[in-house]
């Protein structure tokens, strides 16, 4: 029997090794084209390997456009679409899981629905709303949208409350407690793990947004980084190496974030068994 | 408890007001032309004139600030880009240019949505091929007003008839252009004992890929030519068999013509070439080229690539050393024609830019014949100014020099605007037939009825 259980083990051990390998080949071959020379990039067949790593390839694809400046400035984009979107989200959240009212069940149908608007249908018409209110080139149409919730994020975040058994709140209202209060020193700390799940969420959804800093930022000093990027793309030639180099560099502050946080992260898209 | 929640509240409006203020100097120099744009957006263009002649600031002695939109960040092209800018303001003391760099393809998109908006920027950089139907749509103002003869009668007449539309208006001025020409590994050639002035036709240009073939086993070492690769499709050959015209539709009756008699020879004749190697390698190929990365050309793997004039920059790139040189693409028949496929970029005041006597300016400029000589030489596209000569310091380069001979034969397709979208039904059936999925004339056919139904459908 014990036997059986290893030999399943390893099976699994070497499905999940060839699963993991699949997944970081891409993440492989980008690291891998940082440290090419042009020449190499271009080579067919390709060959997965540099001959001679070129290590100096992120430093100067680093200098090629003024990325500690965009890095900067998708940081604070990142900082306040976080608070906006973690609060936003739990405080509605919140109501539609533990506040009973007239209409809510309709209420959360139409906030339900609105995720089945695509993005481009919407694109032009929140441009001329922002542009009206002399929001284009600042940041604002960037950050302030994330205070006023996401129906995903609050359809995730419903879910893990009503977990939350109701005679929590039932009995801090017999108190006296108030809605503010139950939900920012009661709810709050048991919703940490779906909390972090929306910060990271967040954080990658700001941090890799191309569209929206394209669409209202025009003044090169307030770039991102995805913005940045597109140094590297010419009319008729991509520098791939740099590319790769200064997207490899990107995406280092994700995966350590979702290497620090996963445990939260797992346990919060777990919402069915979240309180224990 | 509601004093927190107070506090909270004053420090999100000041983070808010705080971040406003980040953007202030644009977002004010904004204000007031988001007003006057909007008026302009909605009024006709002379009383936008006029309403521009009463407050213009220039009447003022203030500089005009304009906004000049265009996608060339690259280090090869970007620098050049803002000289050129640099120079028109050192001309004249009325405007001030600034250059602002937007990805290419996302550049349209925000263009709309800042037409849109009623605050689009004053000079835009955009597609030839889509003047007119960007003119019906009204997304641009007409440059009728500023024009005179001397500078519409400097281009070809092929391009300045791309940018007039159906109300006899000219709505852009050509930027650059390009063409296609076939690239030929140098060293190939002399190996194969091959004369690239010998590829006069179809026929010719097989010939010669046989010769540049190699095989080691199963598997291609080398090999010749696969018309459908690099940048040229299918259309690249239907239209070169077509003497320049539409392949898939005739432009005076607007009426569907895919399955006829020359296009299936012709669409047969790139569907051998890809059968000759198999279609497992074309598949290969193919994604190469659609990742942009690898380059099978530059590798020596392929001896010859259909490709625009901008291709060359990619080659100093990737294979220094390299030594190329291109041919015109050959005849479908002796004496057809070498008929290539080709487009081009224009400068356009996008509709309800708040200046377009100053946009204007700006792009009679950068048309110029001094300016283009200097883009040219320096940035590598064509003009389609017809007092671009060979005397200019481009054309002493001879790959440029070849690339100029094909573009004399170089065709802007415009598709007509009732026949907009047709692309998007047609192109999927052709794609069935270049996979051998369906044999040529049968993907022809199919094509034939879609586009009927379509034509029919939007009339």
């Amino acid at each position: 029997m014990i036997k059986k259980k290893r030999v399943s083990n390893i099976i699994l051990f070497i499905i999940l090794c060839l699963g993991a390998v699949l997944i970081l080949f891409p993440i492989a071959w980008m690291l891998s084209t940082a440290l090419k020379s042009a020449q190499e990039v271009a080579l067919y067949p390709p060959k997965l390997l540099p001959e001679k790593p070129l290590f100096e390839n992120f430093a100067i694809a680093w200098t090629k456009a003024p990325f500690t400046k965009y890095t900067a400035n998708t940081l604070i984009i990142v900082f306040f679409t976080i608070i906006g979107g973690v609060f936003s989200n739990s405080f509605i959240a919140y109501g539609f899981a533990k506040i009973d009212f007239k209409g809510k069940g309709f209420l959360f149908s139409i906030v339900l629905a609105t995720m089945m608007i695509p993005g481009f249908v919407t694109l032009v018409p929140t441009y001329v709303i922002f542009s009206k209110l002399h929001w284009v080139n600042t940041y604002l149409p960037l950050i302030v949208p994330a205070f006023f919730g996401n129906a995903f994020h609050i359809f995730m975040m419903r879910q893990f409350y009503r977990t939350i058994p109701n005679e929590l709140s039932e009995a801090a209202r017999v108190d006296g407690a108030g809605h503010f209060y139950i939900w920012g020193k009661l709810m709050m700390p048991l919703v940490k793990p779906v909390m972090a799940t929306v910060a990271l969420i967040n954080f990658k959804g700001a941090w890799s947004d191309f569209q929206g800093p394209l669409l209202y930022l025009s003044d090169k000093s307030k770039y991102t980084l995805q913005l940045g990027l597109q140094v590297f793309k010419g009319e008729g030639y991509t520098e791939w190496n740099y590319l790769m180099a200064v997207s490899f560099l990107s995406m280092i502050p994700i995966l350590l974030l979702f290497f620090c946080f996963q445990n939260y992260f797992i346990e919060g898209m777990n919402v069915g068994g979240a309180v224990k | 408890m509601k004093r927190k929640i107070l506090a909270t509240l004053l420090v999100a409006a000041m983070t808010v007001s705080a971040l406003a203020g980040c953007g202030s100097k644009t977002a004010d120099s904004n204000a007031p032309k988001e007003d006057s744009s909007s008026e302009v957006a909605e009024t006709p263009t002379e009383d936008a004139a006029d309403s521009e002649a009463d407050t213009a600031p220039e009447d003022n002695g203030e500089v005009v600030e304009l906004e000049f939109w265009g996608w060339w960040s690259s280090e090869a092209r970007k620098p050049h880009i803002t000289k050129m800018v640099d120079d028109f303001n050192a001309s004249q003391s009325k405007y001030h240019v600034t250059y602002v760099d937007i990805p290419f393809g996302d550049i349209f998109t925000k263009n709309i949505a800042q037409i849109a908006a009623g605050n689009p920027c004053d000079i835009m950089a955009n597609s030839l091929e889509e003047v007119v139907f960007r003119a019906e749509q009204g997304q641009v103002e007409p440059l009728n007003d500023y024009l005179t003869d001397d500078v519409t009668g400097a281009f070809y007449e092929q391009y300045i008839s791309s940018c007039t539309a159906d109300d006899g208006s000219i709505y852009a001025l050509p930027l650059s252009v390009d063409t296609r020409g076939i690239y030929y590994n140098k060293a190939h050639f002399a190996e194969a004992g091959i004369n690239p002035e010998d590829i006069k036709t179809w026929d010719d240009l097989v010939e010669a890929a046989r010769k540049l073939d190699k095989k080691n086993g199963d598997d291609w070492e080398r090999i010749g030519f696969i018309p459908v690769l690099g940048n040229g499709g299918v259309d690249t050959w239907m239209v070169n068999a077509n003497q320049g015209n539409p392949a898939w539709f005739d432009l005076e009756t607007k009426e569907a013509k895919v399955n006829t008699d020359v296009n299936k020879e012709a669409f047969k004749w790139v569907r051998d070439q890809i059968e000759y190697y198999g279609q497992a390698k074309y598949d290969e190929l193919a994604a190469v080229f659609s990742s942009g990365m690898q380059d099978p050309f530059a590798s020596g793997i392929l001896s010859m690539l259909v490709h625009t004039s901008a291709y060359q920059s990619s080659l100093k790139q990737n294979a220094p050393d390299l030594e190329y040189g291109v041919i015109p693409l050959p005849e479908f028949k002796a004496g057809n024609g070498h008929f290539a496929n080709g487009g081009g970029f224009v400068l356009e005041i996008p509709k309800g830019a708040k200046c377009p006597e100053g946009s204007y300016e700006f792009i009679k400029f950068v048309t110029s014949r001094e300016t283009q000589d200097f883009l040219s030489t320096n940035i590598g596209d064509f003009s389609a100014r017809n007092d671009f000569d060979d005397s200019t310091e481009f054309f002493k380069n001879p790959i440029n020099a070849e690339l100029g001979k094909c573009l004399e034969e170089t065709c802007t397709i415009v598709v007509p605007n009732e026949l907009k979208g047709y692309q998007d039904v047609v192109n999927p059936l052709i794609e069935e037939g270049t996979l051998g999925l369906k044999p040529t004339d049968e993907a022809l056919d199919n094509a034939q009825k879609a586009m009927e139904d379509f034509i029919a459908t939007n009339q």
